[in-house]
């Protein structure tokens, strides 16, 4: 939302694409008003290591699938389209875990199938749904780009949180003195679901106070 | 204390609850846990289709993939069993149980996107389950999953009678409830030989 001052929003496509991507961190979150891809997000936030390479995989799978759905859009006939989508999800996904596999082998054990369940992030299959299918494939790319950066930010905010709290460490390197007793509830998934709560409580609050500002000025 | 398959089923029932501790199947999770009868429909469907995909996964990668060294195939496999199984199920439902179906008809496409499905059964297959463990994996989790969305709504009806901090919002106030579920269900680690 703080880009909305650097916003060139010139006519045509190329707003239209500026809007689709600031919609994405901004009032289409796709966590946190959408409410979609809790699964992910929350099983893989234990560590920052973790979570960044889930977003990086999120990021190219979203704009991958985006990409083919929308080049395609014409042709993928209504009744089988959940299918393909399916489909098409999971092949960047296939290529993706081979390549973690081979990059680093203790991530790809520790996320486990966490990597596989990005098919049926409902991320992915909500942006297509909405914009792939039906929109040319600039903005398609700028509406998946903006909800992986949406989703990217959050689930390794909420890693920070987790690390830092729960080990003391962060990126697994020792921050906070080293008497911290460290809290085993944030690392536990119950501690996931209430940090998460924590955040969507401080989202709403803080985007209640700015449209309040904004309505007052106005 | 319990060891072997008894403990795998109460493992997957309770501390590693398929959906508060897994975090798997949220998405029905939170957004079909208002009414008690919508809730036990979906987790009788969940547990029905997870059962059968995750033999039939079990059964195709044992016998099929990793004999012809195609496990790179595996999510494509899974993915299609999963939405030939919701298809299929729907059919005979609908052939031989008019009545079933209307009960259950419109649950079974919402069970072919949920994530618990695939996750039970890569998860079998990540742990080099046998044929009866993936079974008994598969029942636990679903029960699992069943008990944690009955829970959930029981509590949700009690919401109408308190007033939790307005910022939460309603998704802010069922991921509390749900992190104060999964201490509850965490707590039972005590049942279990790990």
């Amino acid at each position: 939302m703080t880009m909305q001052t650097q916003s060139s929003s010139g006519p045509g496509r190329r707003g239209e694409a500026w809007e689709a991507f600031r919609a994405g961190i901004g009032e289409r979150h796709p966590v946190f008003v959408a409410v979609l891809g809790i699964c992910s997000t929350l099983a893989v936030t234990t560590a920052v290591r973790y979570a960044a390479v889930m977003a990086a995989i999120m990021t190219a799978t979203l704009l991958v699938s985006a990409l083919t759905v929308s080049l395609l859009r014409k042709r993928i006939p209504p009744a089988y389209r959940i299918i393909t989508y399916l489909l098409v999800i999971s092949t960047p996904v296939i290529l993706l875990q081979k390549l973690l596999q081979l990059w680093s082998p203790e991530i790809a054990a520790s996320l486990g199938p966490y990597v596989g369940l990005v098919i049926t992030n409902c991320i992915i299959m909500g942006r297509i749904e909405a914009c792939a299918a039906l929109r040319p494939p600039a903005i398609a790319l700028a509406d998946a780009f903006g909800a992986a950066l949406g989703y990217g930010t959050l689930i390794i905010s909420l890693a920070a949180v987790r690390e830092l709290l729960g080990t003391g460490h962060l990126f697994g390197m020792a921050c906070l003195p080293e008497d911290y007793p460290s809290c085993g509830f944030v690392q536990r998934p119950a501690g996931a679901f209430l940090v998460l709560a924590l955040t969507i409580a401080c989202f709403r609050w803080l985007r209640g106070a700015l449209s309040s500002e904004k309505g007052g000025r106005s | 204390m319990t060891g072997g398959l008894t403990g795998l089923f109460l493992a997957a029932i309770f501390t590693d609850n398929i959906a508060l501790s897994m975090f798997l199947g949220l998405c029905p999770f939170l957004s079909l846990s208002r009414r008690i009868p919508v809730a036990a429909a979906m987790g009788l469907s969940v547990t029905l289709v997870m059962t059968v995909t995750a033999v039939l996964d079990w059964l195709l990668m044992r016998r099929l993939l990793i004999p012809y060294r195609m496990e790179y195939l595996q999510f494509l496999v899974f993915i299609l069993v999963i939405a030939a199984v919701t298809q299929i199920l729907e059919a005979l439902i609908d052939r031989y149980s008019p009545r079933i179906y209307a009960a259950f008809g419109v649950f079974l496409p919402l069970v072919a996107v949920n994530c618990a499905i695939l996750g039970v059964s890569l998860f079998a297959s990540f742990r080099d389950y046998g044929f009866l463990e993936t079974l008994v994996y598969a029942v636990g989790s679903g029960i699992g999953w069943t008990v944690a969305i009955l829970i959930m709504s029981g509590l949700r009806r009690h919401l109408v009678f308190c007033r939790p901090p307005e910022a939460l919002g309603p998704v802010g106030t069922v991921m509390t409830l749900a992190s104060l579920m999964a201490l509850a269900f965490g707590c039972l680690s005590g049942l279990v030989v790990r």
